[in-house]
């Protein structure tokens, strides 16, 4: 992975995130939209597959919401700021993955929630923070490590490990936290990169990942 | 002459004191049962007719009802034969069995303690924990079906108890011919062997979904005096232990529950209801680690490669 230079991060707010984060509550305050938008197995098997991306955006409870959006408002803001390509990437390709992996459960007939995108972007943030240098670098490591132990707790128990009290609107679905993380952690890693990385490693002749 | 009647005082002495010895130490020992049986609420003798169960159709998420069954006539304690009431006389054995036996607010404490098992697991939506005084002995599924209507549950987990108290007299006994003993030393060896046990049925199929067991043994000891509030204690640690054991053993046979209905989908139909979903929710700890970035962004100063 490569050392960043040296350059002030970005400011102010990034105005892709204040649409998405816009979008999940113009679709919880309509029903409409939610029926039409939420993850529903059936419809998606009937054709809707507009639903694999646009479920995550559907939210059941206020409380769901609340936390959902500060959580993927502050990591989309960190990711922003440090100047991360490739955020909106990583949102559109883990929606998708955690949407058909969901689709291997049948037990999971409808689902909503942006909370496995927050995960991606954690373990996406954490990955590509370790590749800097001072501080920064060793927090990454620590958030990663957390993460991955978390998500492996919930893949182990099927259940979230500290979930939000109280909610009852809906079954956590611990499976998505863990595609989500996986997902951070493959695009955090720039795969279509690879072949480049390679050649000029045996071209340039230093390591450098 | 002097030297025979000094030998004979010595002989009676030793005789009292053997005979004194013998009665202190052969006292029968003492016990009180108090019980509650699944099977004597849902299958009463008096009954001819058996349930046969069917297949179990379970609408997720469920609604779960939780209750303990009546105690059972025969509980009560055995006393020795010095105590033994008059024929037809039932006094000493009620009025112990009402002092030790399960109250209902020790019955709603364990039910609470019970019912936090379940709700952790996301395919049961609510617990409603239903009072004793909803429960008719031997009401059978009849009864259920009752509560059933009553509570708006699916399945209702019942909890029976067992409980044995032993007390026998231990080598310190013989220190109560003081009097004083009587006070100060713990002369009475108490066991109290409890089991808890908690059945959960799918009522309208009249089928047993799974059963888990709670163990507890604990030994105590006590003077006279103070014997009865000592079993009493003994009493409630050991529901409360039996609890405990019962709790991981629940957790361990509704995880075994779960992978049998996958294994033998002929034997448990599973539905989903209408507003059954699922939903994916920030875990407060990522919460935290992303706002502890966001924390640790500011203070890195807002720059790369601090």
């Amino acid at each position: 992975m490569d050392r960043q230079s040296a350059e002030p991060v970005k400011s102010g707010l990034p105005r892709q995130l204040l649409l998405a984060a816009a979008s999940c509550v113009a679709v919880y305050l309509s029903p409409a939209l939610s029926d039409l938008l939420v993850y529903d197995r059936r419809a998606i098997l009937a054709g809707e597959l507009w639903r694999l991306v646009t479920g995550h955006l559907v939210h059941f409870s206020p409380t769901h919401l609340f936390f959902n959006l500060l959580g993927f408002v502050t990591v989309g803001l960190i990711v922003w700021r440090r100047g991360y390509s490739r955020f909106w990437i990583l949102c559109a390709i883990s929606s998708l993955a955690i949407s058909v992996a969901l689709l291997l459960d049948p037990d999971v007939t409808s689902f909503g929630g942006i909370s496995g995108l927050v995960n991606a972007a954690v373990v996406f943030a954490a990955i590509r923070g370790i590749g800097e240098r001072g501080r920064w670098r060793w927090f990454s490591v620590a958030i990663l490590i957390l993460t991955v132990v978390n998500s492996a707790l919930e893949a182990m128990t099927g259940r979230p490990t500290f979930a939000v009290p109280g909610d009852q609107s809906f079954v956590p679905v611990p499976l998505s936290h863990v595609i989500g993380g996986l997902t951070g952690a493959i695009m955090s890693l720039e795969p279509w990169r690879l072949p480049k990385r390679r050649r000029c490693h045996s071209e340039c002749g230093n390591i450098m990942w | 002459m002097r030297w025979e009647k000094r030998h004979t005082l010595t002989i009676a002495t030793a005789l009292l004191i053997s005979v004194l010895m013998l009665v202190a130490g052969c006292m029968p020992p003492k016990s009180s049962h108090y019980a509650s049986s699944t099977v004597q609420y849902l299958y009463p003798a008096t009954k001819e007719h058996i349930e046969t169960p069917a297949i179990p159709v379970l609408s997720l998420p469920l609604r779960v009802g939780i209750a303990f069954v009546p105690e059972t006539s025969e509980a009560g304690v055995q006393n020795p034969w010095w105590r033994v009431p008059a024929q037809g006389s039932q006094t000493s054995r009620v009025n112990y069995a009402a002092v030790h036996s399960l109250d209902e607010k020790k019955k709603m404490d364990l039910m609470k303690k019970i019912s936090a098992e379940f709700k952790q697991y996301p395919f049961v939506k609510s617990i409603e924990i239903i009072p004793s005084p909803y429960l008719s002995p031997g009401g059978s599924f009849a009864n259920l079906d009752q509560i059933r209507t009553m509570y708006g549950v699916d399945v209702v987990a019942l909890l029976s108890y067992d409980q044995v108290q032993h007390t026998d007299e231990g080598l310190l006994s013989l220190s109560y011919w003081t009097v004083v003993g009587v006070y100060v030393f713990k002369g009475e060896k108490n066991d109290t062997n409890t089991m808890l046990d908690a059945a959960v049925f799918d009522v309208p199929s009249r089928k047993m979904l799974f059963r888990a067991p709670g163990l507890s043994h604990i030994k105590g000891s006590a003077t006279p005096v103070n014997l009865s509030e000592q079993l009493r204690v003994d009493s409630q640690r050991g529901f409360d232990e039996a609890a405990v054991t019962l709790a991981a053993s629940l957790q361990e046979q509704l995880d075994l529950f779960k992978e049998k209905i996958k294994e033998s989908p002929q034997e448990y139909k599973i539905e989903h209801k209408v507003g059954y979903r699922g939903g994916g929710s920030v875990d407060l700890l990522t919460l935290a680690l992303a706002l502890a970035m966001g924390g640790a962004l500011l203070w890195t100063g807002n720059r790369r490669n601090r």
